[in-house]
C-alpha cells in the first residue's frame, strides 16, 4: 500500500512536471509590412505642388554693341558668369542615379541677313545639378557643334534641399564671324532639358 | 526654316531618352534684342575744290562736277532710309549792291549719293533735304558726287566759298 501511494505520488509529480511543456507549443505570428517608393523625379518648388515640368526665361536684353556687332559682354560669358540670370528650380528625384539630357537651338531672329550681317547667334546651353554627395553634375549643348556626348549624362543622387537645378547660357558668338553686324529684331531660342530617374 | 529643323533635331535628341511619366522636362526660353539703328563709320570728309572761277571770271564747272568723296556706314534694318541735303557753295563776300546782274556769290549744284546700290540726290537751290527713301540693310560705302554746278551764268565774287552735303540715315521709315 505504501508502495502504491509512492507510485501515485510519483505519477502526480510527473504529471505536474509535464504541464509547462504544453505551454511552449503556442505558435508565433509574424506580420510582414512592405511598401515601395517608385523611382521618380518631380519639380517641387518651395511652397508649390509637385509637377513634371518647369519653364523659365533668360532675358538677355540688348545684344549689340555700339558698332553693331555682338556686345563683348556676351562673348566673354562663361559657365561661372553666364548671360542673363540662370533659371533655377528644385527637382526631387528618389532614385540613386539620375539621367540628364539637354538640347538647344540658336538664338535667332526672323529678319533675313545680307552680306556682312548675321541673324543667328551660337551659344552653349548648360544644365547644372547639385548632387547629394557634393559637387555638381553638368550637361551642355553647343549650338555651333550640335549633338555631342556632352549633351547627356548619368549622375548620382540629387541634393535634397534647395534649388538644385540651374539652366544657363553663355559663350555667345555671332554666326558667320565676330565682325558681322547683327540684324535688328527680337532674338529667341529655347533650351529643353530632361531629368529622369535611372532604374 | 532652320529654326524649325533645329527644333526638330532637339526634339529627336531628347526623344532618345526613354519616356517616363516620372521624368521632368524643363523649357528655358532665351530672349534678346537688337534695336534698329544706323551708324556712320566715316562720318565726315573734306572736299577742297580749289579755284572755282575760270579765266573769264565765271564758274569753272570742271572744278565742281564729278568731284566725289566717300563716307562709310551701316543700317541693320531693312526699313532703313537715306536722304541727302545739298547746301550751295556761298562766298564769304556778298555781292555789292548794283552788281547783282553780273556777279554772284552762290554756286548751286546737285549732290548725288550712292549707297547699297541705290541712288539718291538733292539740288542745292532749296533748303530742304530730299525725301527719305529706302536704302535697306547695308554696310559699306556712301559715295557723294557733285554735279550740274551752276553760277547762273554770272561771274563769281572773290572770296572763300563753302558748302556742304549732308547725308541722313534713319533706321526706320
Amino acid at each position: 500500500m505504501k508502495t502504491m501511494l509512492s507510485l501515485l505520488a510519483a505519477t502526480t509529480a510527473v504529471a505536474i512536471a509535464t504541464a509547462p511543456a504544453q505551454a511552449q507549443t503556442v505558435t508565433t505570428g509574424t506580420v510582414n509590412v512592405t511598401g515601395s517608393v517608385l523611382g521618380r523625379c518631380s519639380v517641387v518648388a518651395p511652397g508649390g505642388s509637385a509637377t513634371q515640368a518647369f519653364t523659365g526665361t533668360i532675358a538677355l536684353g540688348a545684344l549689340d554693341a555700339a558698332d553693331g556687332t555682338l556686345a563683348t559682354g556676351f562673348t566673354t560669358t562663361t559657365s561661372a558668369a553666364s548671360g542673363g540670370t540662370p533659371v533655377a528650380t528644385r527637382v526631387v528625384c528618389t532614385s540613386a542615379s539620375v539621367s540628364l539630357a539637354i538640347v538647344a537651338d540658336r538664338l535667332s531672329t526672323a529678319a533675313a541677313a545680307v552680306s556682312g550681317y548675321s541673324n543667328e547667334i551660337d551659344y552653349t546651353a548648360e544644365m547644372q545639378v547639385a548632387l547629394a554627395a557634393g559637387g555638381n553634375g553638368t550637361v551642355t549643348y553647343s549650338t555651333a557643334a550640335g549633338a555631342t556626348a556632352a549633351n547627356s549624362a548619368t549622375v548620382g543622387r540629387l541634393a535634397a534641399s534647395g534649388n538644385n537645378i540651374a539652366v544657363k547660357a553663355y559663350g555667345f558668338s555671332t554666326r558667320g564671324g565676330a565682325s558681322n553686324l547683327l540684324v535688328a529684331g527680337n532674338y529667341t531660342s529655347t533650351i529643353t532639358v530632361n531629368i529622369q530617374p535611372v532604374a | 526654316m532652320r529654326k524649325i529643323l533645329l527644333a526638330a533635331t532637339a526634339a529627336a535628341a531628347l526623344s532618345a531618352v526613354p519616356a517616363s511619366a516620372q521624368s521632368v522636362t524643363g523649357t528655358v526660353n532665351i530672349t534678346g534684342s537688337v534695336a534698329a539703328k544706323c551708324k556712320f563709320v566715316t562720318s565726315s570728309q573734306d572736299l577742297p575744290l580749289g579755284e572755282l572761277a575760270d579765266a573769264d571770271g565765271g564758274l569753272d564747272t570742271t572744278k565742281v562736277d564729278g568731284q566725289t568723296r566717300t563716307l562709310t556706314g551701316w543700317c541693320n534694318n531693312s526699313a532703313a532710309t537715306l536722304s541727302v541735303k545739298a547746301t550751295a557753295l556761298t562766298g564769304d563776300q556778298p555781292v555789292t549792291s548794283g552788281a547783282e546782274a553780273a556777279f554772284t556769290d552762290t554756286v548751286n549744284y546737285t549732290a548725288s549719293v550712292s549707297a547699297n546700290g541705290k541712288s539718291f540726290s538733292d539740288i542745292s537751290t532749296d533748303a530742304v533735304a530730299s525725301t527719305a527713301a529706302n536704302v535697306d540693310m547695308f554696310s559699306g560705302n556712301i559715295a557723294v558726287t557733285l554735279g550740274s554746278s551752276t553760277a547762273a551764268s554770272k561771274k563769281l565774287v572773290a572770296g572763300a566759298y563753302t558748302g556742304k552735303v549732308e547725308v541722313f540715315l534713319s533706321p526706320t521709315v
